[in-house]
């Protein structure tokens, strides 16, 4: 009897509940969700509703390769969510191509998108229409350990001063020592970021110079396994290798430099907010991204943007949030939380004129805004998916010691396949 | 009386109803949709479309190098594994039925790496054999053997899968294999012991024979699940170095989701159920039980 009664309680709870929440689903709110891996996105998310009390945003957080599997799992499915869609900079045309985002040109004043570095409008855009607006922008700086180098006889680069590779080679094999003889390097000469994929290592063939893609955006073969290809990372190769500099395996460079295992090593701007913030043990300095002696300078760059799904339900609130999130009051919220790039250049010419930024070592962030003029977009085709992932393949072998032309050959051949499909 | 029939006709299919109706949804249905799916191809057409295109898409995987190579390392990787798996946990099985003291507690010891999750297993052991700071060459360097590159070398990262693999999969299936070995009668041992048989002679004429349903089961999901292999690919080499671990499960992935071709993927893995169910229907003819 009493449990009777107990569950008729419930039954009439539960009733009620459902009854009281009606017309709180009725009412206009509605929640946009978002896949990304981007630090301070629940702050721009939180500052948007407070604008907009009627949106919310929900943050998924996933890790940096999931945001990219997780979308094109959803996209491809056609599925109305995630309604917000975090693109990477060089796969704006890939889903362009697709059809998967939404033409936002109508909801974007001029106002806005003259605002934005040059680079970054150009790869916004597919077919000439805006997709997906810049919110992140990047510059790449050569980082070194100041104590290190002088140990090693070596007078560390001024903040304006840049270094080419072969100086950096130089000094990475004074720095790079073994005094323990265990066979592993106590200090390595030199690491980039991340070793393994096209946006930090596109300047070493670029600035030779010479083509990353054919000019049709979707030929590599006798591009990618030519002759200055083969050259820029046989010097690479070497590094690991015969010159045993740079570390092998999956280590994380960032690591090594913190714990001054590491003498030089390139990155993003991003790392400066993070050596500020969370010191380090040793006298550290910035200067300008390296390059050939006699070549060209070129700095990997850009970053993430935003679309919107060409199939969410709420196009409308979904546009207003990517407006948010690409105007220059969010870009403040990045570089306070993130110290990430601005993609605005308003905020760029901010950095360099702040007298703050005049002392080091917030002087580190006018070394890293002025190489926004250098900054190469990465290779503009649909077939990028295919060009990075099989290019990493190839740059992983090369620092195990695989033989170089080789392995750019066969990459060459595996992306050319690839890239075939897409012709017309 | 006859209602009582028709009730009793009915009872196990109610019974059974749940785990079809599971099995249906979760397996079938979405074997059906694979093949589908692989007659289709969603990448080269404007809009997001699907358009059908027949069978060009196996057309596509037959023609591919580096897919036919992933099926020929795939099948080396197998032919290697379950047979090592196998025999490795029959082994383990026999020491670990001995009945001496503190046996349990053994028992207890070699089973932690199945409570341990497949990915954590693998970055650990990645951790461990890194080439510079790993656990594994630094017990090398103390006891004089040379450094070993491990998942960075084309010769030992395939290697090196197998053997994180087996970490997990040869006491696991080993469980099998030891509750086989307790159910058999005691009295077919003795009467083996009195007639003074060997314990050799034991194994492979009484023990192996009463076994033979149970290795017939270990092994064919042990080559499903090898065949299916995923994640210490995924973590540790990506397929590297060189293609040296570029399994069929991971080209599958790599065209799926993250090339976004799903037809071409789909392909990949309907060929790859193909090539498992024969596989498979092989190892059951061979040991099928003889009565």
């Amino acid at each position: 009897m009493f449990v009777r009664k107990f569950l008729r309680l419930i039954v009439l709870a539960l009733s009620l509940s459902l009854l009281l929440a009606a017309p709180a689903l009725a009412q206009d709110t509605v929640e946009l969700s978002w896949i990304t891996d981007l630090p301070g996105a629940e702050e721009v998310a939180e500052r948007f509703t407070e604008y907009n009390p009627n949106i919310t945003v929900r943050v998924d957080k996933v890790t940096f390769r999931e945001v990219f599997q997780q979308n094109q799992i959803r996209l491809g499915a056609g599925s109305p969510e995630p309604d917000i869609v975090s693109v990477d900079a060089p796969v704006v045309a890939a889903y362009g191509f697709r059809g998967w985002l939404l033409p936002l040109d109508e909801a974007f004043s001029d106002e806005q998108t003259d605002g934005w570095i040059d680079a970054l409008y150009t790869s916004s855009m597919y077919d000439g229409q805006l997709l997906a607006p810049p919110i992140w922008n990047s510059a790449q700086v050569m980082y070194y350990n100041a104590d290190l180098l002088e140990a090693a006889g070596i007078t560390p680069p001024a903040p304006d001063e840049r270094w080419t590779w072969e100086q950096v080679t130089e000094a990475a094999q004074a720095l790079a020592n073994d005094a323990d003889g265990d066979g592993v390097n106590d200090v390595w000469g030199l690491q980039f970021g991340q070793y393994n994929r096209i946006y930090q290592l596109q300047p070493i063939p670029e600035s030779l110079p010479t083509a990353v893609l054919g000019e049709d955006a979707l030929t590599v073969e006798g591009i990618i396994d030519s002759e200055d290809w083969v050259k820029a990372f046989t010097w690479f190769g070497d590094l690991h290798n015969s010159l045993g500099v740079s570390p092998q395996g999956g280590i994380s460079s960032g690591e090594l430099f913190r714990n001054s295992q590491l003498g030089i090593y390139v990155d993003g701007g991003w790392m400066i907010n993070q050596f500020i913030n969370n010191p380090v043990e040793f006298t550290w300095g910035t200067a300008p991204h390296p390059y050939w002696e006699g070549g060209e300078i070129t700095v990997p760059g850009d970053s993430w943007h935003l679309g919107v799904n060409a199939n969410t339900e709420h196009p409308d609130e979904a546009t207003e949030f990517v407006k948010f999130a690409s105007s220059v009051e969010a870009g403040r919220i990045w570089f306070d939380v993130w110290g990430v790039w601005p993609a605005h250049e308003v905020m760029i010419q901010e950095l360099i004129d702040d007298p703050d930024n005049a002392e080091w070592p917030n002087q580190a962030f006018v070394v890293a805004a002025g190489e926004a003029p250098y900054v190469t977009p990465r290779p503009l085709t649909v077939g990028y998916l295919e060009y990075e992932e099989i290019l990493s393949d190839a740059f992983e072998d090369i620092r195990n010691g695989a033989d170089v032309a080789e392995s750019l050959s066969q990459a060459a051949g595996r992306i050319q396949r690839e890239m075939d499909k897409y012709r017309p | 009386m006859l209602k009582s029939v028709s009730l009793d006709r009915w009872t196990p299919v109610f019974f059974l109803a749940p785990a079809i109706v599971l099995l249906l949804v979760f397996r079938y249905i979405p074997i059906v949709l694979g093949f589908e799916e692989a007659l289709y191809t969603n990448s080269l057409s404007q809009a997001g479309a699907r358009k059908f295109v027949g069978l060009s898409n196996f057309l596509a995987v037959f023609e591919d190098p580096v897919v036919w190579g992933s099926f020929k390392t795939t099948l080396i990787f197998s032919l290697v594994v379950n047979p090592l798996q196998v025999g490795l946990a029959l082994l383990l099985a026999e020491l670990v039925n001995v009945r001496v003291p503190g046996i349990a507690v053994f028992r207890a010891i070699y089973l932690i790496p199945i409570a341990i999750s497949a990915p954590v297993t693998a970055i650990a052991w990645g951790l461990a054999l890194d080439p510079n700071y790993g656990l594994v060459n630094g017990i090398f360097r103390t006891i004089g053997l040379p450094r070993q590159p491990f998942l960075q070398s084309p010769d030992q990262a395939l290697w090196s899968i197998i053997g994180i693999i087996s970490w997990i999969g040869v006491p696991y299936w080993s469980l099998f294999f030891l509750a086989g070995l307790q159910g058999i009668s005691k009295d077919v041992l003795e009467s083996a012991h009195v007639d003074g048989a060997s314990n050799l002679r034991t194994f492979l004429s009484i023990k192996l024979p009463l076994l033979r349903r149970i290795i017939a089961f270990v092994l064919v999901s042990d080559t499903v699940v090898n065949f299916t292999l995923f994640a210490p690919v995924y973590l540790l080499t990506r397929g590297g170095p060189q293609l040296s671990t570029h399994l069929v499960m991971y080209e599958a992935y790599r065209r799926g989701l993250v090339y976004g071709d799903i037809g071409i993927a789909s392909a990949i893995i309907s060929v790859l159920l193909i090539v498992v169910i024969v596989v498979v229907v092989v190892e059951f003819i061979v040991l099928r039980p003889r009565h």
